[in-house]
């Protein structure tokens, strides 16, 4: 398959695009929490993968190497869009006739039950305050279902240096939840 | 009431198994092979196509414009001493010529 990919064989990348896309997709809407920015971000880590295929060392597994790119892209995107508020927000102080954009406040995960809708919400709002590798070790852990191994490959960790993220991220996830929790019945 | 929130707390942490998978748009490869494509399509269409951008356009013609007055300023400048230098050239004989008539006379 790499060796097709190398050759910019169209059916092959199709066939990588429909085998991959959920994985990549899931992985970066629950990073970003944005299905328009995971649409766009998910474009952008196929055509990463299809253009860089050559520094692709196969020391790892292909997935482990896609996902890499899909967290990679996930962040920068983050990154950008925090910078872009940051310079949207010093603009309106010297402008008042621009308004500033305000993202929605809830994020409706379309892959959630209708029964675990509220709690799902809780999770997701709460996960959103977690630092980025935090977050991100979460998603692939309780959401992509990886094991503590793969994960440490994807983000170049050992397996305990990501059972040390996970416990800080749960932590944090309960502390984000209590406070969230206690308003709503204050 | 402690209880009840921590076991809120826990519903909302295992409500993450519950999140199912989302589907992605149905052109997604579509989509990726249109930018593909677009890529391909050579760096000067790449650079064309930047150019065009109309921030960078803008940006270019108040260069142009810019360079054009510093030009112009730059120009009426070096021309002034000489309009003076003339103007003295002008008082000069004014002045020899009075001197001329003055002298006439014995």
């Amino acid at each position: 398959m790499v060796a097709l990919l190398r050759q910019e064989d169209r059916e092959t990348y199709r066939y990588v695009v429909d085998t991959w896309k959920g994985a990549v997709y899931n992985t970066v809407l629950n990073v970003l929490q944005n299905e328009s920015d995971a649409e766009d971000v998910t474009q952008d880590v196929f055509i990463q993968v299809f253009e860089s295929i050559e520094g692709f060392k196969e020391e790892s597994k292909f997935s482990t190497w896609l996902y890499r790119i899909a967290v990679s892209k996930s962040i920068d995107h983050l990154r950008r869009k925090k910078s872009q508020k940051r310079f949207a927000f010093l603009r309106s102080l010297w402008n008042d006739h621009e308004e500033l954009q305000i993202e929605p406040v809830e994020f409706v995960h379309p892959g959630v039950k209708l029964e675990e809708k509220e709690n799902a919400a809780a999770l997701l709002k709460a996960l959103e305050k977690l630092p980025l590798r935090q977050k991100t070790a979460f998603v692939l852990n309780k959401m992509e279902k990886l094991s503590y191994r793969e994960i440490g490959e994807i983000m170049n960790l050992s397996v305990s240096a990501v059972d040390s993220l996970l416990q800080r991220a749960r932590q944090n996830l309960k502390l984000h939840l209590k406070n969230y929790f206690e308003q709503l019945n204050a | 009431m402690k209880n009840l929130i921590n076991q809120k707390i826990e519903d909302a942490l295992n409500s993450a198994q519950a999140i199912g998978r989302a589907e992605p748009s149905h052109f997604l490869f579509t989509k990726i092979e249109a930018k593909l494509d677009k890529e391909k399509a050579g760096p000067w269409n790449r650079f064309w196509t930047y150019l065009t951008n109309p921030a960078i356009a803008f940006a270019g013609l108040c260069i142009l414009l810019l360079i054009n007055a510093l030009i112009i300023f730059g120009v009426n400048s070096r021309q002034s001493p000489q309009i003076v230098e003339l103007a003295t050239v002008d008082e000069y004989n004014l002045v020899s010529s009075t001197y001329e008539l003055d002298n006439l006379n014995p």
